[in-house]
């Protein structure tokens, strides 16, 4: 990560010097944490101390309970049993009340903000004020406006949240948190939605926040940020602490074998290939919402038959009226959509999917799978009106079931029984059923968006593997991705969407991240930073 | 609600079946049974004899052949509309505007069978139902077509399209069908005879519409179970996103499950007027579209069942007036054993109390050892959108 | 955020309101060939808006009702059942009470104890929030037919003490508004006066703020220490209270203040659809009951006028002009984003 990269430049020396624990006192202490739901222990008997005034991070893979355990210590979840102690006192933290009475705050991973709501209101939401019961919003301003001064969210207060920029709406967050006098701050997954440029700044306002006295735990599954931004690192696999380390005195091998439990490769196989045919061409395409607004503004976009091309972009920027019209899900009222010269710009879905064009939609519970129904019935959502798994309209049953056993066996879904509820499957299983579906028909054109989003390093390097090998087969590949690690190890050429239109196309080994994060913020790409492709290792 | 093939992808799994009608019949059921409790608190209260007044009832519903064929025959509207609603409903559309649809049914079987007197009957009778099946269609494709295009709320036009219906039907009867001019309510000129449905009791006003509605019944159950069109109906209904995902026409879906909603709907005005009513008049079923929706709750959407709900609820009408004449008992005070019954019901199939019964029966995770733990499913958090 | 209606969107409604109501008329008017200016006359005179503002006051209080459970989240549709039990209470505890106001506060009791089920049944049991409605109605369709047979067997009407119309001293007076605005029960004025009283809690207090974002992000909300399941029981208890009292005003509504079986006739309905029409928004939904009123005092003049028009088809013109509404520019409404989704709370 670049931006990781830059920060370790600004960020202060301190980094690496050993965190001494001497002489400081534990803010924060968890004691044999335990926290159940139905059929899963999510946290399994977790310490962890953090010292006042440290950047501490919470590093594991996604599903290892990090989450979790913050939001029991927010006040979300309830502790099935453990202590918490917050400056050496006992203490039982019922809600977020209770939490932020204690000084704790959260900054969640998808924000807990009110799009419709103003920045002040969803700052003084739940508070009561001096008027009660009338708000009082003027007297807030004042209080705010010097918060929002501080971090520079240079933003009216009036502005509805909805309008703000991802980077903007972080900031809303973090002055909620402090506005109620938090001193001690978790950031969930803060980094997630932010492009390089946005992540430097963060790290500065976290710095900013550690040198005023306030404490940091900063939950992550990035290992470079974490390396870069933090005094100590606790990592946490399948709900358990495996150790602390001092970030002074790791290294990026040690940290991932401690997330995995085993040696891991750091990159992604791939032989480079030759590429083939253009597959897929979109020309000058145009689109608009349902709101009337611009969503594709000429694009253009080709395809090649066994290249991977990876789409880099700020959420928002038009990836989604991008899949949706490519699959024949939003029209076009501009431009056409031509696939191995036929143009299809006008072709109902289910055809396209006949002809070979598939997809991974973003949500795979909303949009990728029908949770209340069987595996078996999820494998075949697309082709279950034709023979041979129907006849005359009556559906096959058995010959049903033995696909659906064959596919499940051949793409390593677990557990291995097709008839059970999808909705019962874990989600890098979940994942599976929806590639398996795309895949197993050799498709010609494969459309990943976010393809391993939410997965652990398990689920998302096999899918990794299947992407791969489906290029190998020839497909012509389109990733749409948020990890921009992911886009940098996987393609063979990188494009940038913004605003609606690709800005650049290159091959991958002729970029790299900073030149991609100025181009996705809008820059032009004459005036895009030209250097030599840094060494890509990736693992989340 | 509960999806048929859920759970399993072969269709004979003999021990899923048995799980499967017990829980379909068992929750309702058990709700009916509270429901006859509460009632027979009720009746105490009012200082009545629940048990001379139940035996009235069981009498008046189903005391002699005459009583049954009663029953039976109130029975088949009920049905009628509790499949189209169920139907519409495993599409993921909530259809409140059988009333209207009945009503449009209603009226155009009694005007298509007033006419043309000297028809064959059997081309008569399928003429008739057919225009009832068409036109109880059309009134419920109207609002949904509405939804389609301009999003406008279904559930409100709907249930204003009800009573637009009632007054259009009390409009027709007063003026271009009527049947004359010295009557104290008005009514429709007469159906012909030859369109009226044959009985199927002699002496008894049972009629072939109980047929109609049992295969409707029957097809219903094949079509849900086992046909792609009943597949594809089940996937828009759970997630019409996904379907569009995968290529299925979900507002296709959605315009056909309305139709088919309403044209059962106005197969059972149909039934009413061709099997024994013979006019149209006023205000001739102003409640059985609403007491429909409740067969169709309380038979938990499935064919067979909403069957059971529908005979219940007759049952409960026409055991009503004989609890009436014999035990003395308010007929209204059946009315609330209904209601009681539907809210028993909406209570024990909510999501929370079917969560509830689910814990109580999985066992609680134990705390593994030392070592490293067997893979289990990660609970996926929720993602927010 | 808006807090009072948008300048567009108050020009829209008046328009298109205008718009609607004449487009009605003339579509009645071509049935016969009847005189314009006797159609004219009638929708003019001073007693039509006042006829007008007694049609809309139930509407008004059930959809005022409806709107603050819908911005809690929770959608209800349940108002026919809240208005009907409440007329049927307010008739009998007037009756028995021989005060109009005994009857006002049953009303708004038995209002809130539907409100109390339909909350338990939407916000503790989770269920489909239209299918706990449907249920509510038929329910009190069975409670106030049982209730009235047993209080009422000899099923003579008799009239109970309503609320008398008001005279002030200088403005009942005036020619023309007089009549039309100024001689009203203090129910009505309650009314119209609960409309800034809504505007005001709504959007100027903390706990409006809290209410709205219960139902647009409960989750959010939650994390900021609110009690999202509390706020939505009081929000449908409230409503359910002020729901209640329009059954109160529907029953003095009528001349002989009276009760019937369905008095209602699907008017909660139709103060569902002021909802949305109202664009959720106070101000909004009173434009929307005075025209849906409108439509209602207009079909009883045109009965009583004996325009030629079949009065069946008049009465179907409340229905009408409500549907035409919902469909021309009630487009796409979006209402509190998270309406008619239950909210878990989680570990």
């Amino acid at each position: 990560m670049t931006g990781a990269a830059a920060a370790a430049q600004s960020v202060s020396p301190r980094r690496h010097q050993p965190f001494s624990t001497e002489g400081r006192a534990p803010v924060l202490e968890l004691r044999q944490v335990v926290k159940k739901f139905a059929g899963l222990v999510a946290n399994d008997r977790v310490d962890l101390t953090v010292f006042a005034g440290e950047v501490h991070a919470l590093l594991g893979e996604n599903g290892a309970g990090k989450s979790t355990l913050m939001k029991v210590v927010y006040g979300l979840y309830q502790a099935d049993s453990g202590e918490i102690l917050v400056k050496n006192q006992r203490v039982t933290i019922r809600t977020p009340q209770v939490a932020m009475a204690l000084g704790i705050g959260m900054v969640h991973q998808h924000f807990m903000l009110i799009p419709n709501f103003s920045i002040i209101e969803n700052v003084v939401l739940g508070l009561k004020s001096n008027q009660y019961p009338l708000l009082g919003l003027r007297q807030a301003m004042e209080r705010v406006q010097t918060f929002a001064d501080d971090f520079g969210l240079n933003a009216p207060l009036a502005t509805k949240v909805g309008d703000l920029t991802v980077g903007q709406q972080q900031k809303v967050e973090i002055i909620k948190a402090l506005y109620r006098g938090a001193r001690i701050l978790i950031l969930d997954e803060p980094t997630a939605v932010l492009l390089p440029q946005e992540t430097d700044e963060l790290f500065r306002l976290a710095q900013k926040l550690r040198d005023g006295g306030v404490t940091i735990i900063f939950i992550s599954h990035k290992l470079k940020e974490v390396l870069a931004i933090s005094d100590r690192i606790t990592v946490m696999r399948r709900g358990r602490v495996v150790r602390t380390f001092d970030t002074a005195r790791t290294t990026a091998t040690e940290l991932a074998e401690s997330m995995v439990g085993q040696s891991v490769e750091l990159t992604v196989a791939k032989d480079p290939r030759q590429p083939g045919a253009a597959c897929l061409e979109v020309r000058n395409a145009c689109a608009r919402d349902g709101q009337g607004r611009q969503k594709l503004d000429g694009l253009h976009l080709t395809l090649r038959a066994g290249e991977i091309q990876g789409l880099a972009g700020v959420d928002g920027n038009g990836q989604q009226a991008l899949v949706e019209s490519i699959m024949g899900l939003r029209g076009l009222y501009q431009g056409d959509i031509q696939f191995r010269g036929l143009d299809i710009t006008r072709t109902a879905t289910a055809e396209r999917l006949a002809a070979g064009l598939e997809h991974i939609p973003e949500n795979r519970q909303t949009e990728g799978l029908v949770l209340g129904m069987s595996v078996a019935d999820n494998l075949l959502l697309d082709t279950f009106e034709s023979p041979p798994y129907a006849a005359h309209g009556l559906r096959q049953f058995k010959v049903v079931a033995a696909d659906a056993q064959r596919v499940t066996l051949q793409f390593d879904i677990r557990p291995p029984t097709p008839e059970v509820e999808v909705r019962t499957l874990s989600g890098g299983n979940q994942q599976k059923v929806v590639v398996a579906r795309a895949l197993r028909t050799n498709p010609a054109v494969l459309i990943a968006m976010q393809p391993t989003r939410g997965l652990d390093v398990g689920a998302a390097s096999y899918i990794h593997k299947q992407i791969v090998a489906a290029r190998d087969r020839g497909c012509a590949v389109l990733i749409i991705s948020s990890e921009l690690d992911e886009i940098m190890a996987l393609s063979d050429v990188i494009s940038v969407i913004y605003e609606g239109r690709l800005v650049e196309t290159r091959p991958a080994a002729e970029t790299n991240l900073s030149r991609i994060g100025f181009l996705m913020a809008g820059g032009k790409p004459e005036e895009a930073p030209v250097g030599p492709a840094e060494e890509i290792t990736y693992l989340t | 609600m509960s999806d048929p093939t859920r759970g399993k992808v072969g269709a004979f799994d003999r021990r899923a079946w048995s799980r499967l009608l017990l829980g379909s019949v068992g929750l309702p059921a058990l709700s009916v049974l509270v429901a006859i409790v509460i009632g027979a608190v009720m009746m105490v209260l009012m200082g009545f004899d629940p048990r001379q007044a139940y035996a009235a009832l069981w009498q008046g519903a189903f005391g002699n052949v005459i009583q049954i064929s009663e029953t039976l025959k109130t029975a088949t509207p009920l049905l009628l509309c509790g499949l189209g609603i169920s139907f519409a409903f495993q599409a993921g559309a909530f259809n409140i505007g059988a009333v209207g649809q009945m009503y449009a049914g209603a009226l155009a079987a009694v005007i298509v069978g007033g006419l043309f007197p000297n028809m064959p009957a059997p081309l008569h009778i399928g003429l008739s139902t057919l225009a009832a099946f068409v036109a109880g269609g059309l009134w419920a494709l109207a609002p949904a077509l509405l939804k389609v295009y301009s999003g406008a709320n279904e559930i409100i036009s709907t249930i204003l399209l009800n009573y637009i219906g009632i007054y259009l039907v009390d409009y027709m009867i007063s003026g271009p069908i009527k049947i004359g001019e010295h009557r104290d309510a008005p009514t429709s000129w007469p159906v012909a005879d030859s369109a009226v449905y044959p009985k199927l009791i002699p002496h008894t006003q049972l009629h072939l519409g109980l047929l109609i509605a049992l295969a409707a019944m029957v097809v219903l159950f094949v079509v849900m179970r086992y046909t792609t069109l009943g597949h594809r109906v089940r996937i828009v209904g759970q997630n019409p996103v996904a379907a569009r995902h995968a290529g299925i026409r979900s507002d296709r879906v959605f315009l056909l499950a309305f139709f088919f909603s309403g044209s059962l709907a106005g197969l059972a005005g149909a039934s009413e007027i061709l099997g024994y009513m013979t006019h149209l008049i006023s205000g001739f079923a102003p409640n059985t579209g609403y007491d429909a929706i409740a067969v169709a709750l309380l038979g938990g959407f499935e064919p067979f069942v909403v069957g059971l709900a529908a005979l219940f609820f007759a049952g409960l009408q026409t055991g009503a007036i004989a609890m009436e004449a014999v035990a003395r008992l308010p007929a209204q005070l059946v009315g609330m054993i209904r209601v009681l019954a539907i809210l028993a019901v909406l209570a024990a199939s909510s999501p929370r109390i079917v969560e509830l019964a689910n814990r109580s029966r999985l066992a609680k995770p134990e705390l593994p050892a030392a070592s490293p733990p067997p893979p289990v499913p990660a609970v996926e958090t929720p993602e927010i959108p | 955020m808006k807090t009072l209606l948008s300048r567009a969107a108050l020009r829209n409604s008046v328009f298109y309101g205008g718009l609607i109501l004449a487009l009605v008329v003339a579509l009645v008017l071509a049935w016969r060939t009847t005189m314009v200016s006797s159609i004219l006359a009638i929708v003019i005179a001073p007693e039509f808006v006042r006829a007008a503002l007694i049609a809309a006051t139930p509407l008004l209080l059930a959809a005022l009702g409806g709107l603050i459970s819908e911005l809690s989240g929770v959608l209800n549709m349940a108002l026919e059942s809240m208005m009907l039990i409440g007329a049927f209470t307010a008739y009998t505890a007037s009756d028995y009470g021989h005060s109009p106001w005994v009857g006002l506060i049953a009303a708004a009791a038995a209002g809130l104890l539907i409100g109390l089920l339909h909350a338990f049944f939407s916000i503790t049991l989770r269920s489909n929030q239209i299918v706990s409605a449907v249920a509510l109605n038929l329910f009190a369709l069975a409670a106030t037919a049982l209730g009235f047979r047993v209080l009422y067997a000899s099923g003579v009407f008799v009239s109970a003490p309503g609320f008398e119309p008001l005279h002030i001293p200088f403005l009942s007076d005036l020619p023309y508004l007089g009549i039309a605005l100024f001689s009203h029960n203090i129910l009505i004025y309650l009314a119209l006066l609960l409309v800034p009283i809504t505007w005001f809690i709504l959007y100027k207090t903390s706990w409006g703020l809290t209410l709205r974002s219960v139902g647009e992000h409960p989750l959010a909300a939650s994390t900021m220490g609110i009690n999202v399941t509390r706020v939505r029981y009081l929000a449908v208890l409230l409503s359910g209270a002020v729901a209640g009292m329009s059954g109160s005003a529907l029953v003095s509504a009528s001349n002989i203040n009276a009760f019937q079986e369905n008095l209602s006739a699907g008017r909660g309905f139709i103060a569902f659809a002021a909802v949305i029409f109202g664009r959720w928004n106070p101000i909004g939904i009173s434009f929307g009951a005075i025209l849906f009123g409108l439509g209602d005092a207009l079909q009883i003049r045109l009965q009583a006028y004996g325009v030629g028009v079949p009065y069946q088809l008049l009465l179907m013109l409340p229905y009408l002009i409500t549907l035409v509404a919902l469909v021309t520019f009630m487009r796409h409404a979006h209402g509190p984003a998270a309406s008619g989704q239950p909210y878990t709370e989680e570990g």
